[in-house]
């Protein structure tokens, strides 16, 4: 099969003049040869005419002769002299002129002529013959008979008679001849011509009429796409540009429609999630208005027993407390809930990872729920396969997933069985939890909706088992966020299985945790034997460190004590901020626990002293409160946020990381705040080094004055000017260019003895020895690195597929 | 003697409304849910019904119209006791035959003047 080639535009436009111009070429030709062969009749006709002349010439030249040789010969008859020699030479020379003549007929002989032409002559030569005899016969009277020359004279005559009548048939039969190619070629020219004429207008008309179609129904694409009928495709029926014009229109159409589709989607999830946050609302109004109801109600009426003064029934009067109170509890339960929730969702619920043994945990919990499953007449049974990896997760979300669980069994079931059944799947390395009950189960109806906040499995259910409808809606957040699945099973009346896979991934490497699971649980163990002596305490040889705790309560300043001797820290205690700021000062510990609430200077303002005076800010300190506060405290230059009550093992791992003993070195980073920047900033932190961040030059400053970095990272979405004007400032190159603000920071914070702000800039140059790297997603352009004016080695690449350079860097120092 | 049946599935505001009310002088007759309502009502018609809108079995908002839909009870007096706090909430409970709404925690005087107000209507 030959492939034809693609039929395009400029292929049919080029074939259609390549047409008209070989039929243009191909009439001027036929006109060519019709005005040549008009020509040729023309010459024709001029011969003819001139081929008469002569004849007529030639008769009378004959005539001529014959009459002078009529009289010459009457002459001789009537005796008369001789003639001269002259006079002979002289019809001599008439005779030879005549033949000559005679012989230039011959131009004009046509080949139908040709043999009378030839007669004629043969005929003239006799008479020729005949008179040249007689001129030179004459006077020696040798003369050869007259009647003999006058036949061969009629003889000439008739000839030329006959020639001339036969040239003019012919001359007339070739003239015939021409004008009829004449009238052919006539004829052929004006066909090819009108046709040159069709085909132009019908190539014109089609190719109108084809671009016309191929135009309308493009334009009838963009108007129905363009009036919002995305899902329209205009058809695609020529394989040429139009064609080309329509599959781009096409993908061009499809692309918007599909940007649309994503955009509808995104406002249908937005207002999904809006609704979802006004029901949410309308819930939590409910829920918290149904124990006020109670707590506000009963108050009233005490307050109306004592005021009415009427006999107290002092057993009611508890009974009615004891209302209020479990209202409250249930409130503070519903609350609790409702900002773990509002955490979760806010991406605020931060994973705390530490490894851990899943199967003690288990083990704990299962002794602090045994007077609850006994209360209802319930077992509770643990089952496990030999070994289950330890997890690498976070260790309090688990304890709290798996105590709701198991106080969910114990309160829906009674007289009957509650198992954990721990296996491990080693193929996809999780470990798998299944918690039965055999308890009341549920209907699948409200199968499909028991992860759903508010959603208990009948209204009344609250009312009966109590709860706040929010519990299985946190542990399946707490579940995803831990990196693993929940999934539920139940018939109604039979009972509940919960099942869970959690991943039992190993812990990056680290060394500051180089100490195994199992060794963990000796130390724990060792340091839970020793803690029990109260004289024991921590050496300074061997302690990780000291640890200002400034907190007003002496119960939870005692209990961190305790918790910090475990730990093998040392503590110290300050009972308010005054004397805490005094301590810090003096002794200058590793790290700081600060409680927020505090009489006369609260927790906020003692940061803020310990935060601005140059011999405390190097000090990391670690923020306690009941209330979240992490990202405000972090703002103000706290290192870390711990919650109250304290988790010991969160508070152990906390310490581990900030502790300065235990960490490599400051690295300060300087970036906008990015995914790439998040990914560095968990790099380093795994590598325990301690981070500061800085996404301004005003902000570098500070950092760099409150702690000298031993590393600077700089750049990852950074603008590259601000880049080049901060690597400037900190090689000691900026002279005089900060602003005003800048200005007043410098000199706020650098020692008296410096005066001008220039002096103070250089001063702060030279104290900073660290490396500095600039850090990029993406390789930089050659121009651009050189400009950086830094070692090629100090230009790093960095994301989250290429980790490689930064692991090198880390490794070297 | 006025007399009050008080619709109403949770123990403890069950127990501490009819407290109260009794003590301000009205018989009070309780029920759990809207279907012992229903037969409470049948078999002695009261005063004034407080009802709470979630509840078990028959809600509020189907017992009320049910009680609508009765001659006999067409023009009992109903006040919507409910936790239920949005403005789209007493709509519901007005499009369901009550006569007037009040949101829990209750306003003990405001209920008290809301049932005197109805009462004397």
């Amino acid at each position: 099969m030959i492939s034809l080639p693609r039929l395009t535009l400029r292929l049919r436009l080029s074939i259609s003049i390549i047409a008209i111009v070989a039929l243009f070429t191909l009439t001027n030709l036929t006109y060519q040869l019709s005005s040549e062969n008009r020509n040729l009749r023309l010459d024709n006709l001029q011969n003819a005419v001139a081929s008469q002349l002569a004849t007529v010439t030639i008769r009378q030249l004959l005539e001529n002769q014959e009459k002078e040789i009529l009289v010459l010969d009457a002459l001789k008859d009537g005796g008369k002299e001789q003639l001269s020699k002259e006079e002979i030479q002289n019809g001599r020379s008439d005779l030879s002129s005549l033949q000559a003549e005679i012989r230039r007929l011959k131009p004009y002989v046509y080949a139908e002529t040709v043999d009378s032409y030839n007669t004629l002559l043969a005929g003239y030569d006799a008479l020729h013959d005949g008179w040249y005899r007689f001129y030179v016969g004459y006077n020696n009277n040798q003369t050869p008979s007259t009647i003999k020359i006058e036949r061969a004279f009629a003889n000439t005559m008739q000839l030329l008679s006959d020639f001339e009548s036969l040239e003019i048939l012919a001359a007339e039969q070739q003239t015939l001849d021409l004008q009829k190619t004449v009238r052919f070629t006539d004829r052929i020219t004006l066909t090819i011509y009108l046709f040159t004429i069709a085909l132009t207008v019908s190539l014109g008309y089609l190719l109108i009429r084809y671009t016309n179609r191929s135009l309308n129904e493009l334009n009838l694409g963009t108007v129905r796409i363009g009036g919002g009928d995305l899902k329209y495709h205009i058809p695609v029926n020529n394989d040429d540009e139009i064609g080309d014009l329509t599959i781009a229109f096409n993908e061009m159409s499809d692309k918007l429609s599909n940007a649309m589709a994503q955009v509808q989607q995104s406002k249908e999830k937005a207002d999904q999630a809006n609704r979802s946050k006004t029901n949410f609302l309308a819930n939590m109004s409910h829920e918290l208005r149904t124990p006020l109801n109670a707590i506000i109600g009963y108050s009233e009426m005490i307050i109306e027993d004592y005021r009415e003064e009427k006999a107290l029934d002092a057993e009611q009067a508890v009974e009615d407390l004891a209302r209020i109170l479990s209202s409250g509890r249930h409130l503070l339960q519903l609350i609790n809930d409702v900002l773990d929730l509002a955490k979760i969702e806010s991406g605020n619920m931060t994973v705390f990872n530490e490894t851990f043994d899943s199967v003690d945990i288990i083990e704990e919990l299962m002794s602090t729920m045994a007077p609850i499953a006994k209360k209802g007449d319930n077992l509770l049974v643990l089952e496990k396969s030999q070994d289950i990896p330890h997890l690498y997760n976070d260790a309090v979300k688990f304890r709290q997933l798996f105590l709701n669980l198991l106080s969910n069994a114990c309160k829906f079931t009674h007289n009957g069985k509650i198992t954990i059944l721990v296996t491990y799947n080693a193929k996809t390395r999780h470990a798998v939890y299944h918690v039965s009950d055999t308890g009341i189960g549920m209907t699948p109806s409200q199968l499909t909706r028991v992860f759903e906040a508010f959603v208990q499995a009948d209204s009344s259910t609250s009312k009966k088992y109590g709860g706040t409808g929010l519990g299985l809606s946190i542990c399946k957040q707490f579940v995803e966020l831990m990196d693993g699945s929940m999934d539920v099973t139940s018939a109604e009346g039979e009972g509940t299985t919960f099942t869970i896979l959690l991943p039992t991934r190993a812990p990056i490497q680290k060394r500051t945790d180089a100490i195994p699971a199992e060794n963990q649980q000796e130390l724990s163990l060792d340091l839970k034997a020793s803690s029990s002596s109260e004289t024991t305490s921590v050496s300074e040889e061997d302690a990780l460190g000291r640890v200002l705790v400034i907190d007003d309560d002496p119960e939870s300043r005692q209990l961190l004590l305790r918790h910090l001797e475990k730990e093998n820290y040392i503590g110290l205690e300050a009972g308010d901020a005054k004397q805490g700021i005094a301590i810090a000062n003096e002794q200058q510990p590793d790290l700081i626990l600060l409680d927020l609430m505090m009489p006369n200077i609260d927790g906020w303002t003692a940061l803020s002293v310990l935060k601005e005076s140059p011999s405390t800010r190097h000090i990391p300190v670690i923020l306690q409160s009941m209330l979240d506060e992490k990202n405000l405290g972090l703002d103000l230059g706290a290192a870390e946020f711990l919650p109250k009550p304290v988790d010991r093992q969160r508070m152990a791992t906390i310490l581990r990381h900030l502790n300065p003993q235990d960490r490599r070195g400051a690295a300060l980073l300087i970036a906008p705040e990015t995914e790439s920047r998040k990914l560095l900033l968990e790099e380093l932190t795994d590598e325990a080094w301690q981070c500061m961040v800085a996404t301004s030059m005003a902000q570098v400053i500070e950092r760099i004055q409150q702690k000298s970095p031993d590393i600077i990272f700089i750049g990852l979405g950074m603008p590259y000017d601000s880049v080049l004007e901060i690597l400037a400032m900190l090689n000691g190159k900026l002279n005089g260019k900060l602003n005003d603000g800048l200005n007043a920071k410098l000199s706020d914070n650098i020692d008296a003895s410096t005066d001008s702000t220039e002096d103070a800039l250089a001063s702060l140059a030279t104290a900073i020895t660290a490396p500095i790297y600039v850090v990029s997603e993406t390789p930089l352009g050659s121009s651009q690195s050189r400009r950086l004016d830094l070692p090629a080695d100090q230009i790093i690449l960095f994301n989250k597929d290429d980790k490689s350079n930064l692991e090198k860097i880390l490794n070297l120092s | 003697m006025t007399r009050i049946l008080l619709v109403e599935d949770n123990e403890m505001n069950r127990d501490m409304l009819t407290r109260r009310l009794e003590r301000k002088g009205f018989t009070i007759e309780a029920a759990g849910d809207g279907e012992e309502a229903l037969k409470k009502i049948a078999a002695s018609q009261p005063d004034l019904v407080l009802m709470d809108m979630n509840l078990p079995i028959l809600n509020g908002w189907a017992t009320c119209r049910e009680l609508r839909a009765n001659p006999a009870t067409e023009s009992l007096p109903i006040i919507a006791l409910t936790a239920h706090a949005m403005a789209e909430d007493e709509q519901k409970a007005r499009a369901a035959g009550c006569n007037d709404y009040t949101t829990k925690p209750i306003d003990f005087p405001l209920l008290l003047a809301k049932i005197d107000n109805l009462l004397t209507a």
